[in-house]
Order: C-alpha cells, then sequence, then structure tokens
C-alpha cells in the first residue's frame, strides 16, 4: 500500500468521525429546541419501548 | 454544542439527582418515611445546608423532564373505566375550583391587601391552575414585570414547600381514604411536582387520583391564559398576548404522551410483567424528579416571598383546602 493509499485512508476516518460529530451537534441542538414536554414524551416512548422488549426477551 | 459537551454539563447534576435519590430511598426504609418525601426533605437539606455545587446546576433543570417522563409512563396504570366513571365528577370539581380560587385570590388581592393588579392575577392563575408553570404561562399573555413573576414564583415555591409535608401528615390524621386524598390533593395543592408527591406520599392508588386531578386542572392553562389575555388586552390595547402561537406555547405537551399511553394500556397492549417494570420505570423517575425538586428549595428563594402574598394565598388556601375536602368527602364517600 502506498503512502497516498494511506494518507486517504486516514482522511476517510477523519471524514467519518467529523460527519458523526455533526451528526451528533445536529441532534442535540435538534433535542434541545424542543419543548420540555415534547421531550417527555419522546423519553416515555424511549422508556416504555425498552422496557416493553426488554420484559418480553426477558432481561 | 457537540453529544460529549452537552453531556459533560449535564450527567454531574444528573448523577447528583440520582445520589440523593438513593440515598432517600435507603433513609426511608430505615426510618419508614415514604421514600418520595424523604427525597425532597433531603434536596431541601442538602441545597440550604452545603448547597448545590455550579457544576451540578444543569443537571439539575432536567428535574422536570423525569417529573413529566414519570407521569407519560403512569399513564399505563390507569384504567379508563375508573377515570370515566369519576371524570365527570372530576371535571365539574376542577372547574369549580379553578373559578372559586381564581375569584377569590383575585378579589381578596385587590380589596382587602391592596396588592398591584398583575401580580394578583399571577398568584390567582398559580393558585388555580398549575402553580410555577401558570404564572409563566399568564405572565406572557398579561406582560408581567420581572419583579412580579419574581414574587408569584416564590410564594407559590413556598407553598409548594408547605403543602408537600403538610398534606400527607392531614391526611393520615384524617384516615382519608386514597381516591378522596388523591383527588383533594389533586384540586386544592398549587405545582404539579409536589401534587404528584403528596399523592403518592398516601399510597398509589391516590397518587394516580392525585395527578389525573392535576392533570385535569393543567389542561385549563390554556383557558386562564387566554381569558387574561382577553381581559387586559381589552383595557390595555396591546398590554397582552392573546395569539393561538402562544395559547399553544402554554398547552403541556407531555398530556399527549400520557393519553396515549392511557390508549396503548387500556387496549392491553400491555402484558402484566410489562406494566409491572413500567410501574417500577415511573417510580424511579419520580424519586430522581422529586430529589430535584428539593434541590431547588432554598431559603433565600423563599424570603423573595412579600409577606402580603403570603397571607393572601395562606388564607385563600386555608378556605379552598377545606371546601374541596368536604365537597370531595360527600361525592367520593361511598367509593
Amino acid at each position: 500500500m502506498s503512502d497516498t493509499d494511506h494518507t486517504t485512508g486516514r482522511e476517510a476516518s477523519a471524514d467519518r468521525s467529523s460527519d458523526w460529530r455533526a451528526v451528533g451537534g445536529a441532534l442535540v441542538e435538534r433535542w434541545s429546541s424542543l419543548d420540555d414536554g415534547w421531550k417527555a414524551v419522546a423519553l416515555g416512548c424511549l422508556v416504555l419501548a425498552t422496557t416493553a422488549a426488554g420484559v418480553r426477551i426477558g432481561w | 454544542m457537540t453529544v460529549p459537551e452537552t453531556l459533560g454539563r449535564l450527567l454531574p447534576g444528573v448523577g447528583l439527582l440520582v445520589l440523593v435519590g438513593l440515598v432517600a430511598r435507603w433513609l426511608a426504609g430505615v426510618v419508614g418515611v415514604n421514600h418520595l418525601v424523604v427525597a425532597i426533605a433531603l434536596g431541601i437539606l442538602v441545597a440550604n445546608t452545603v448547597g448545590v455545587p455550579g457544576w451540578a446546576e444543569s443537571g439539575l433543570d432536567t428535574q422536570t423532564l423525569w417529573l413529566e417522563t414519570g407521569i407519560v409512563l403512569m399513564g399505563s396504570k390507569l384504567s379508563v373505566d375508573a377515570v370515566l366513571e369519576s371524570g365527570p365528577r372530576i371535571v365539574g370539581l376542577v372547574v369549580a375550583t379553578i373559578l372559586f380560587t381564581g375569584l377569590l385570590v383575585e378579589l381578596c388581592t385587590r380589596w382587602l391587601f391592596g396588592i398591584e393588579e398583575k401580580l394578583g392575577s399571577l398568584l390567582a392563575a398559580g393558585s388555580s391552575i398549575c402553580g410555577v408553570s401558570a404564572v409563566i404561562a399568564v405572565s406572557g399573555s398579561i406582560r408581567a414585570k420581572e419583579d412580579q413573576i419574581a414574587y408569584a414564583v416564590a410564594t407559590v415555591l413556598l407553598f409548594d414547600a408547605v403543602t408537600v409535608f403538610a398534606y400527607p401528615l392531614v391526611g393520615g390524621l384524617l384516615d382519608l381514604p386514597a381516591q378522596v386524598y388523591g383527588v383533594w390533593a389533586g384540586l386544592s395543592m398549587y405545582s404539579t411536582g409536589p401534587v404528584v408527591a403528596a399523592g403518592f406520599a398516601h399510597s398509589d392508588v391516590a397518587g394516580q387520583w392525585a395527578t389525573v386531578t392535576k392533570i385535569t386542572r393543567n389542561l385549563f392553562i390554556a383557558v386562564v391564559a387566554l381569558g387574561y389575555s382577553v381581559l387586559y388586552a381589552r383595557r390595555g390595547g396591546d398590554d397582552a398576548d392573546a395569539s393561538l402561537g402562544y395559547l399553544w406555547s402554554t398547552f403541556p405537551k407531555f398530556l399527549v404522551g400520557f393519553l396515549g399511553v392511557v390508549v396503548l394500556a387500556n387496549v392491553g397492549v400491555f402484558s402484566e410483567p410489562q406494566l409491572a417494570s413500567l410501574e417500577n420505570a415511573y417510580q424511579w423517575l419520580f424519586l430522581v424528579a422529586f430529589a430535584g425538586l428539593g434541590l431547588s428549595i432554598t431559603t433565600d428563594d423563599l424570603r423573595e416571598a412579600g409577606p402580603r402574598p403570603v397571607g393572601v394565598m395562606g388564607a385563600v388556601l386555608l378556605v379552598v383546602s377545606t371546601v374541596s375536602l368536604a365537597v370531595v368527602s360527600l361525592l367520593f364517600a361511598t367509593a
């Protein structure tokens, strides 16, 4: 593998990491802008789904 | 803000909430008192002795989120049949209490205590609907000043701190049935958190009735905000905000989730073990929320309440609490 390939691999990895950071940042921004009541609904659905699935698989 | 930054900002405070909740749960087992009441008391003790460190403040602000999420999940325990059976009586009582309390506070503040009109309206909203949330909602619709909002919030917090301990004591002394106690607390106490805590401090059934009654009261927040907007707009021109957007912003959205979970549970989506796990989940959420409620009550904040607002709210609370207990006892005596 040439130096160029290594460089390209590192750049691709850095790009992916940067993409994930951007997605995470956007999600945090979206969550922060939500009304508190909708946050409770979202979190309630998450706990509901996790609990129901957890009991079903015997967790 | 990135995900690690957000977690770094929130997790220390949330960790403190969980820690206070866990200690309260252990302590409650030792002293034989309801763990939710102990969580609030322990929170108040910590906040007013060692104080809440600056690094924990952002995380402590999440207490409302845990409370509302807990209420959403509590919908899984409600029987639609029982609610429909008592529903008309509860709605009637809620409407009567809102009108009676609101008018009584308005009249007492203006004519007996000589309190400014807008501060009187904020106190009326706080006592008749849902405590601090109603004060904030109506403050926007009547464009109240910052110091009026601070006075009203401090007064409501003071009565929240007193009633969350006094109601379970009175309920125990009078040996009130669970439904009577729950509906009474839901009708006459102020903010949602203390109502839920005082309800569950009596029993699970009382906690559920207290929550249902309180959130029925909360549903009227938009109506009251609209009423005040119209009232002040007619007198002061641009002195109010009655836009649909503003009114929707005052609506407690977590009730949508609560109603959704009530429907799912009542059509039989969840099995008994799943319902038991959900109950466990909302009890933990309440524990963390009430640790936060206690940690947010400081004597410095309570001192901001002036003697006249405290006087009028104290007198009105005594009247409303006594009358509502008598009426609820009559209506639900055989339940």
